[in-house]
């Protein structure tokens, strides 16, 4: 496996009114082919901003990449004229949004959005974009495809929209899927056939998948690797067991201990969830220190001075936090 | 010894009719036939796809929409039957924590007044005392009780759902329906207001009605749990009984779809249930699982099962189960 996409000490900020937001703060990821990552923490973490980074979708005023690098098979995509990018777009890399009714146009068929992409990015009759449009909704499981193709999407269900997302995501063959949140806004059932189909198509095109999400079973299920994020720092990057079996870092150990995970064989007892106190701070009013010392139950008075750096632990596994890391070399 | 339930719901129907021009009307079957109970002090949590009718349920149980037919009797009372001011008296014992903390408080009010309104509206104790029913109630939510004068804006997610309980038990109701009160929260947050939610149970004796769309949390909170399907109750049983021995085709394929953490996820042993619940406008004349049941017999298109007790209360609704 080769490497396809990595982003270096990417720092991207906002200017807003309350003061300049650091939304990712010397962020490092990289993703190999056939791969898929999760990024997983809280709402306002960075999860979805660092893809609108790789997506060169940033909102830029107020919002800006102040440093870093972001290279797609050693093509640097920060420096590219926006023109450029929009080839990549949806090309090479595409993304599928969370809520599939507001990101689909409710006034276009289903086939036409789908063929328009085709278009946009090859050199193929309007014939053949249909083609390829009704190839893909019968490849993402939609019943009909040929008749389906000519409904518009208020007359799909939830879980057929995401389908058709998924189908116009991948119409162009890209190397690289970002879904954000993908299944947040679906039941559990048809959660598990958008999860089944995911991992199926990334098994048969090798596209690699970032798959963003709060859910750590969503995690469990697909994906290799996860990084976990919070106010814009990753703090702990590993393998999905290691991550979930052992997790180190204190913010991730609340992230998976709050949630009350479904068990096959449920107890009499039922202790009180474990809780993260308090609340994400706002970007604006990060003091020093490690961001997430405010609301971490062991931090020590060096947390609150400087900020701990990302470090292996293992081979694989990393972890920001000085507790972990000055354990480990002391 | 019999416990007298504090809620008793027999046989609710909530049907929609939308009149059509020229046509025949056509009729919603939101809730079709739903019987439950639940005893003081406990919890039970009805859980479903979306459009299974559990929100219909708990809006038809709260008097918000009108009842088609059945029976709802809350401490004796048969508050489905009451009218305008006897309903508007009743109300201050059943109240309700709604999904979205966003929408359900008023923008223009001071959370102080939102919490103290029921009391108003109510005529319960004097202005002096409601004021302070109102920092009481803030500091058992886990508020502090100089906030009452900001407003809704000001407050993060958790709290705004923290100020909806507090409104909720301003009447001091015998029961609180919640609809999804945490699923538009974060986890971490998430976990906090489950917490304060077990803890008011615990010193105050409240029953929940606990509507939700999340296993775990159901697991986690409930003492009992109805599956609906459709706008029927397919599977009732305590929480233990109900998570190790699922008996529905049903409730066992919505244990599977739910992603497992800890345990190694055995994809191929997952029974995947393809495509979406049938419209409750042309319900399926037998089972209405049968289209996605992956075990369903021939019997099951044309004669639907009744909801039967399989041993200590456990009911399910499968023409399975008797065929064994």
């Amino acid at each position: 496996m080769s490497e396809l996409l990595s982003v270096k000490d990417l720092v991207v900020d906002f200017r807003t009114r309350a003061g300049n937001a650091r939304v990712l703060n010397h962020i490092s990821l990289d993703l190999q082919e056939g791969e898929i990552l999760g990024i997983v923490g809280e709402s306002g973490c960075g999860k979805s901003m660092t893809a609108l980074s790789v997506m060169g979708l940033i909102p830029s005023p107020p919002g800006n990449i102040t440093s870093g690098s972001i290279s797609l098979e050693g093509l640097e995509l920060t420096s590219l004229s926006s023109r450029k990018m929009r080839d990549i777009r949806g090309n090479v890399i595409s993304m599928i949004f969370q809520e599939p009714m507001t990101s689909l146009n409710p006034v276009f068929r289903i086939g036409d959005q789908i063929a328009e992409s085709v278009l946009l990015h090859e050199k193929v009759s309007k014939k053949q974009a249909w083609a390829r449009a009704v190839e893909m909704l019968e490849k993402v499981g939609i019943p009909e495809p040929a008749i389906r193709a000519k409904a518009y999407p208020h007359e799909l269900s939830g879980g057929m929209r995401q389908r058709v997302m998924i189908g116009l995501a991948l119409a162009c063959k890209p190397r690289v899927l970002i879904a954000d949140e993908p299944t947040t806004a679906l039941d559990v059932t048809v959660q598990a056939q958008i999860f089944d189909l995911l991992r199926d198509l990334q098994r048969d095109t090798g596209t690699a998948i970032i798959l963003i999400t709060h859910d750590m079973g969503a995690v469990a299920e697909l994906a290799d690797r996860v990084a976990v994020m919070y106010a814009g720092h990753i703090i702990e990057s590993g393998s999905t067991r290691d991550i979930l079996d052992n997790p180190q870092h204190p913010y991730t150990k609340g992230l998976i201990a709050c949630v009350p995970h479904l068990e096959d064989t449920p107890t009499d007892e039922r202790p009180y969830l474990e809780e993260i106190e308090g609340v994400v701070p706002p970007l604006t009013e990060l003091g020093s220190g490690c961001a997430f010392a405010p609301r971490c139950q062991y931090a020590m008075d060096h947390c609150r001075i400087e900020v701990p750096v990302i470090q292996p632990i293992t081979d694989r596994h990393k972890v920001a936090c000085f507790k972990v890391t000055e354990g480990v070399s002391a | 010894m019999t416990t007298e339930p504090l809620l008793e719901v027999k046989n609710l129907k909530v049907h929609f009719t939308k009149k059509k021009m020229f046509k025949e009307p056509t009729v919603v079957h939101a809730v079709d036939g739903v019987s439950f109970s639940i005893e003081k002090g406990k919890t039970l949590g009805i859980v479903g796809e979306s459009g299974s009718g559990k929100t219909t349920t708990a809006l038809a149980v709260l008097r918000l929409v009108p009842i088609t037919d059945g029976e709802i009797n809350l401490s004796g009372e048969k508050i489905s039957h009451m009218e305008k001011d006897e309903l508007r008296l009743a109300r201050r014992h059943f109240q309700m924590i709604f999904q979205d903390p966003y929408s359900s408080l008023d923008p223009r009010c001071r959370v102080g007044d939102i919490v103290r309104e029921p009391l108003d509206l109510m005529d319960i104790g004097d202005p002096d005392q409601r004021d302070q029913k109102v920092k009481d109630l803030f500091e058992q939510v886990g508020l502090r009780p100089e906030l009452t004068n900001l407003f809704p804006h000001q407050f993060s997610g958790g709290q705004r759902q923290r100020v909806g309980l507090a409104r909720a038990l301003a009447t001091e109701p015998d029961l609180i329906v919640c609809d999804e009160p945490v699923s538009a929260l974060d986890v971490a947050v998430q976990a906090q207001i489950l917490n304060v939610m077990r803890r008011l149970q615990e010193k105050m004796g409240l029953t929940y009605l606990f509507i939700s769309h999340d296993l775990g949390v159901v697991q986690h909170l409930c003492d009992d749990v109805a599956v609906m399907y459709l706008g029927q109750v397919v599977e009732k049983a305590d929480r233990k009984t109900l998570f190790t021995n699922p008996k529905h085709p049903y409730t066992k394929a919505l244990l599977a779809a739910v992603p497992r953490v800890h345990a190694n996820p055995d994809v191929a042993q997952r029974v995947a249930l393809t495509g979406d619940p049938p419209s409750p406008i042309n319900l399926p004349k037998g089972c209405r699982f049968a289209g996605r049941c992956p075990v369903a017999l021939d019997k099951c298109a044309t004669e639907p099962p009744a909801l039967k007790d399989w041993g200590d209360g456990h009911l399910a609704s499968c023409h399975l189960l008797e065929a064994n």
